[in-house]
């Protein structure tokens, strides 16, 4: 009979933790890139951004206003996202995604929108240093040029064959990559794959 | 590999859009009152020109949103990306 | 010993020796040689044999035009064939062997072909093989292996590759002197511009020549443009690199040489890169081609371009020959004899067909004392393995070519070189891939770019222009044009100083007339590598072609590696010359990527390996790996297909893993379905139009099955949906129909309908769902810490609730996709393994199974369960599958018209059925055809198919799923179905529901 009492961890990310900084080719020489994994709260949250009761109880609620241009987020705690033009993404290393969902859907119940829990299902990955971009650009077609990506830039796009979102959190560079969860494995793949070249490390957790 | 302007995001890379097909095909109000030929318009009929369409294309792996791009069917130059709907959005 | 190699000069370094071999022998050869330079000055002029003919050949040219020096590098996995010798940067240990010639290349036996090549014409193997057909195969093999190019390896390519996407303001291909005076005028105003050059340095034909440029030397200028270019931040370089591919919207590939250069490496970098650029700007600063001239024997090895012998000269300090004829009908082969001359080789004449001669170049050359003969031509070559000597005749043109020379006019020149040049074709391959036109300059005697419908600008040799001012002052043009577009300064460059000469233009000559005609004299060769010679051509025109990619194809003149860059002008001029229409008329064939031959592993790039596709894993993936599960692919997922408990095979662990379901409890993991969230005042109006059945009815904390169809009234997805708020729906759809159902639902909301409010969030990722069917499968969940009764009068069938499970939250289903009493759970993907974990531990006291999607398939299939995708392909309405109890009549929904369409109401329509083999044992392969009548005649008529067929563990006997028509109407009756050993099985049709067929144990 199948042993039912294997000892595994929680979330089923752990060998992927670990795998990162493995792989540098030469692990004496200063890494050009290093690679982080975390898991945070995020709230995928819909609305009218024409309707200005909605902006301002999203306000009330999140501390901070909705990005309304294109490709944004506002930085802070929660970090707040564009994602189309009825949707953002919240993001929260701080408070766990029920407190968020209650709070927002405290201030908002006099208004049409949509707060849903998606945290399980999103993997945040860090990718930072000098290579970073050159990395990304190995399966991105963005432009990460810094006259035309900049601090508070985010762009949802496909990254290796997966889709993501990229957005740069200071020009360390710091870029943050969300992922579906399930392809969380294969994109981590990827990067270390991709970053051989600049000897990708693993680094800190933020 | 086109150069697709997305009214949302501006321009990326073919490789995140879908494509939707024939623009401007809108489903009839009241489909039972509609005899068997014109059904069959609406569900098949498409004007294929060659020259320019518009189309529908969706910006699957940017902001999701579903738009319109005018495009020419011969030379793939693109003459311009809209907004399927008035109101700037919902 | 290099006997060929100059005591100094040259781009190469003499100091470091590298050793190579080429088919067998070992040679020296210098650091910045290619394969075709270290050869040349070790006097090998012997590289391999032609394709059709077997004839020797030498080398021809220095760059991607060559049509004969193909080899294949190395061996073992990572020898690569169809490699250019001109293009193969020498390293160390370098080994590299002619592609034909058996037992060798000096004697080949293939060559007998050549002695009876006067019945090998164009055409040749088409008339001659046709009959018997049935012999086709036999002959197809022989002929393959007498000609054929090098050998694929036959191990995986331990290299590997990487794709890299760029964008710039210019990208500039070709880094010569008007590549690389753009790339300066642009870097100077802050652009963002990619150069590449195919070479390993730039400078182009700047490395060949002896030019000034600003009271410097040429190569000097280069440096001084590399370094100053090397300053800007954001000019990037890319030597080795070949712009092969022009796409839409500018979007250009290059592909990068990064290693091999190197020679043996251990395969740890990456070989190749692909860039894949988005440039606001094209400049094409390519160059051109010099054309060979086209006469007897012009294949012989030591016939080589006049262009390339100056390179060999200057760039690789290689004299190729001692004694040597030039042969030309312009002015720049001059200069070939010049430098030939400072090499200290014996140029023994200047044959130039004009009676004008040449401008200042002749008076230079004639200065050293060389001959020059104006008004002749070369007409045929002599020697077997290597040229031995040139017959030149006197030539005028009146009006026409004359059909033949007379033979008496012949004088033979011993020489063991003979360096032709017939003019230059500009390289318009990427002008024309970018959709722009090409047309016939009667001033230049060539095809030059004319007009582009993308953001691209041709500069330079490849724009037509031959003197160096020109190249510099386009270069520079272009540079600022793109600037301007680019919205950019433009800065106050100046052009470089150059000195200019006069020169007499070019007398067009596309072939040279001999004593005999074409088809009775020897081969006058237009293209080298096909060996399409121009008697093939006047035949193809003889037998009616044409037009000129019906000739081509004919005479496969411009096939092959070099894509006929040297042959394919010489060969449209002839056609021309035939069918009695000017050049222009006639027109080329049309100019595809690639540029020049790009490997499978740079268009793969990292796309292989684990890498070649994304694979999906679930939360619980972890716990099926340790658990020894077999997997299988759905979609991008990994799903564990079935637990082998020790040695089982599949039909064992299935058998198993069915049984403890329908006796105790299975459990599986089903977090791949597709989960779409639902929210907002107008969720009931929304799903009222995409699912059939009545969804505003359902009370808040209910569930059903909701089918989708398409407007075409197909079905399109089906799935639990579950009412969890008055304006909040949760639905499912099948694993592979995730994203494009999402993206369908969208499409309707945001184009048909976007008066209703609605959001739809997808959940696929943050809910694992943890299946838990069988018998005992409320006590088990009873006994992890449920916080809420279970029992089927408080959570009845076809319903949901909240509820925590050892302390985690939930959310509980009571649905059923084998039959048996069900729960499937949503728990946060972060909490997925613990709770399957508690599951696993407490499910030891109920005989607990896991299962895979094998026995998922099996347990359905008895309960008659349809799978969409697998039971239906698009063409089946909810009718034929025995759902027309779902579509709600008070209402429209997507699809609807559709099922009223005569088509849809047809009698005869396939639909479901079960089925039962008569003799209750054989198991039919699924998608096998049903038949009626085992005595009808061929062709058999069809009347379905079997869309799953499974050997039933519950019912001990196998059965299938199958779609036939009219099969509504038809339970008890008997079909065949149709084995691919042509014996027929007997099945009789049953109702698709093969167990409980009342739900009573799905309901308990």
């Amino acid at each position: 009979m199948i042993d039912t009492k294997l000892n595994l961890p929680r979330h089923g990310l752990e060998s992927l933790l670990k795998s990162v900084g493995s792989s540098a080719d030469n692990p004496s020489a200063p890494p050009g890139a290093s690679l982080a994994i975390s898991l945070n709260a995020q709230i995928n949250l819909r609305g009218n951004s024409r309707n200005k009761g909605f902006l301002s109880a999203a306000r009330k609620a999140l501390g901070q206003d909705l990005p309304l241009t294109a490709n944004t987020f506002h930085q802070g705690e929660p970090g707040v996202f564009w994602l189309g033009p009825d949707e953002w993404l919240i993001s929260s290393n701080e408070e766990s995604s029920a407190v968020l969902l209650g709070r927002l859907r405290d201030h908002l119940q006099d208004h049409a929108f949509a707060a849903t829990d998606v945290g399980a299902g999103q993997v945040c990955l860090s990718l930072t240093g000098a290579n970073a971009s050159d990395i990304l650009a190995k399966g991105c077609t963005l432009d990460f040029h810094p006259d035309h990506f900049q601090v508070g830039d985010c762009a949802q796009s496909g990254l290796g064959k997966t889709s993501v979102l990229i957005a740069l959190v200071s020009n360390a560079p710091e870029f943050r990559i969300m992922v579906r969860r399930s392809y969380a494995d294969y994109l981590v793949r990827w990067l270390l794959h991709s970053g051989k070249e600049f000897g990708l490390r693993a680094g800190a957790a933020s | 590999m086109l150069l697709i302007e997305c009214p949302w995001c501006g321009q990326r890379a073919e490789t995140e859009f879908s494509y939707g097909g024939e623009a401007g095909i809108t489903r009839p109000i009241d489909p039972s009152a509609l005899d068997d030929a014109e059904w069959a318009d609406y569900l098949y009929m498409r004007n294929n020109p060659c020259g320019s369409i518009k189309e529908l294309w969706n910006h699957s792996q940017g902001c999701r949103r579903w738009f319109g791009v005018e495009r020419d069917t011969v030379s793939y130059k693109i003459a311009g990306s809209f907004k399927l709907y008035a109101g700037e959005e919902k | 010993m290099q006997k060929n190699r100059l005591q100094s000069g040259g781009r190469i370094d003499r100091t470091q020796v590298l050793n190579f071999r080429f088919n067998g022998r070992a040679y020296q050869g210098c650091a910045g040689d290619t394969l075709a330079s270290a050869l040349l000055a070790n006097g090998v002029y012997l590289i391999g044999r032609s394709f059709k003919l077997h004839r020797p050949r030498g080398i021809v040219g220095s760059g991607a035009e060559e049509p004969n020096a193909i080899v294949q590098i190395g061996s073992g996995a990572a020898t690569l064939p169809n490699q250019c010798a001109t293009q193969v940067l020498l390293y160390e240990g370098l080994d590299a062997n002619s592609l034909r010639g058996w037992p060798s290349v000096q004697f080949d036996v293939g060559s007998i072909t050549n002695w009876f090549s006067r019945f090998l014409a164009a055409g040749f193997y088409y008339k001659t093989f046709m009959a018997p057909r049935k012999l086709w195969s036999f002959y197809e093999k022989l002929i393959r292996d007498s000609a054929g190019w090098g050998h694929a390896p036959t191990k995986a390519d331990p290299d590997f590759y990487e794709h890299r996407n760029a964008h710039c303001d210019v990208l500039i291909a070709g880094a010569g002197p008007a590549g690389l005076m753009a790339a300066l005028a642009a870097a100077n105003s802050g652009a963002r511009v990619i150069i590449a050059d195919e070479q390993s340095e730039f400078g182009g034909r700047l490395l060949s020549q002896t030019d000034e440029i600003d009271s410097m030397a040429a190569t000097d200028w280069v440096a001084q443009a590399i370094n100053t270019l090397a300053q800007h931040e954001n000019v990037r370089m890319l030597p080795r690199s070949t712009v092969f591919g022009y796409f839409d919207h500018n979007f250009v590939t290059i592909a990068e040489h990064c290693t091999d250069h190197l020679g043996a490496h251990k395969h740890t970098t990456v070989r190749e890169r692909l860039w894949r650029v988005r440039a606001r700007q094209v400049i094409l600063a390519q160059g051109a081609f010099e054309r060979p001239l086209v006469f007897c024997n012009n294949d012989r090895p030591g016939v080589m371009l006049a262009s390339a012998v100056s390179t060999y000269v200057n760039r690789y300090g290689v004299c190729p020959g001692r004694e040597v004829v030039v042969f030309a009908n312009n002015d720049s082969a001059y200069r070939c004899a010049l430098d030939l001359d400072a090499a200290g080789a014996s140029v023994k004449a200047v044959i130039d067909s004009r009676a004008t001669g040449a401008g200042d170049l002749q008076q230079e050359v004639e200065a050293l004392g060389i001959t020059v003969m104006t008004g002749h031509v070369v007409t045929n070559t002599l020697g077997s393995q290597q040229i031995r000597a040139v017959q030149i005749a006197k030539f005028s043109i009146e009006g026409t070519v004359p059909a033949t020379l007379p033979a008496q006019d012949l004088v033979t020149i011993q020489c063991d070189l003979l360096a032709m040049s017939g003019g230059w074709s500009p390289a318009v391959h990427l002008h024309s891939q970018s959709g722009g036109r090409i047309t016939w300059s009667e001033e230049l005697h060539c095809f030059v770019p004319d007009g582009t419908t993308q953001n691209c600008v041709s500069a330079g040799a490849g724009n037509g222009a031959w003197e160096l001012h020109d190249c510099l002052r386009q270069g520079l043009e272009a540079g600022k044009a793109a600037i301007e577009y680019c919205g950019l300064e433009i800065s106050d460059l100046a052009e470089p100083k150059t000195e200019g000469i006069e020169t007499n233009s070019l007398q067009p000559l596309w072939r040279v007339p001999a004593v005999k005609a074409p088809d009775r004299c020897p081969k006058q060769f237009l293209d080298f590598q096909n060996d399409t010679s121009v008697a093939d051509v006047r035949l193809a025109v003889r037998e009616g072609y044409r037009n000129v990619e019906h000739v081509k194809r004919y005479t496969a003149l411009g096939f092959g590696t070099d894509q006929g860059k040297l042959g394919n002008i010489n060969g449209m001029a002839v056609l021309a010359e035939y069918l009695g229409e000017p050049i222009a008329n006639v027109g080329t064939t049309t100019f595809r990527p690639a540029y020049t031959p790009t490997s499978f592993g740079t268009c793969a790039g990292e796309t292989v390996g684990q890498l070649f596709d994304p694979v999906r894993k679930t939360a619980i993936h972890e716990w099926h790996e340790a658990a020894g599960a077999k997997f299988e692919t759905v979609g991008q997922w990994l799903r564990p297909w079935y637990f082998p408990d020790g040695d089982e095979d599949l039909d064992a662990a299935v058998k198993r893993e069915c049984l403890a379901t329908r006796r105790s409890v299975g459990i599986m993991d089903a977090s791949t379905l597709g989960k779409i969230d639902v929210q907002g005042p107008d969720a009931v109006k929304f799903l009222e139009r995409i699912y059939t059945h009545d969804v505003g009815k359902m009370k808040v904390g209910r569930c059903a099955y909701g089918i989708m169809l398409g407007e075409d009234g197909m079905l399109k997805d089906d799935g639990v949906m579950a009412r969890l708020g008055e304006q909040h729906f949760y639905l499912t759809t099948t694993t592979g129909g995730a994203a494009s159902v999402m993206s369908w639902l969208e499409l309707w909301l945001q184009t048909e309908w976007p008066d209703l409010d609605v959001y739809l969030t997808s959940v696929t990722d943050h809910y694992s769902t943890i299946s838990v069917a069988g018998p005992t499968s409320r006590q088990l969940l009873q006994a992890i810490d449920c916080d809420t009764s279970l029992d089927a009068a408080d959570f009845p069938f076809m319903s949901t609730q909240t509820a925590t499970l050892c302390n985690l939250p939930v959310r509980l289903f009571r649905v059923s996709f084998s039959g048996e009493l069900a729960f499937e759970i949503n728990v946060a993907s972060d909490h997925a393994l613990t709770l399957w974990c508690a599951l696993m531990d407490a499910g030891k006291n109920f005989d607990i199974t896991p299962y895979g999607t094998e026995s998922m398939h099996v347990l359905r299939a008895e309960k008659g369960f349809v799978i969409v995708g697998q039971d239906t392909d698009g063409s089946v309405t909810p009718t034929d599958l025995h759902m027309s109890w779902m579509l709600a009549s008070d209402k429209d929904f997507l699809g609807k018209r559709s099922l009223r369409r005569p088509d849809a109401l047809r009698a005869d329509r396939k639909q479901w059925v079960g089925l039962i083999p008569a003799d209750k044992t054989t198991v039919i392969a699924e998608g096998t055809q049903l038949i009626e009548d085992t005595a009808a005649r061929a062709p058999v008529p069809m009347c379905g198919h079997i869309s799953s067929s499974y050997d039933s563990p519950t019912l001990g006997h196998p059965i299938a799923l199958a779609l036939l028509k009219g099969g509504l109407e038809r339970a008890g009756e008997k079909v065949y179905a149709s084995l691919a050993n042509g014996k027929a099985v007997p099945m009789t049709v049953t109702s698709p529901v093969f167990y409980d067929p009342q739900g009573e144990r799905q309901r308990d």
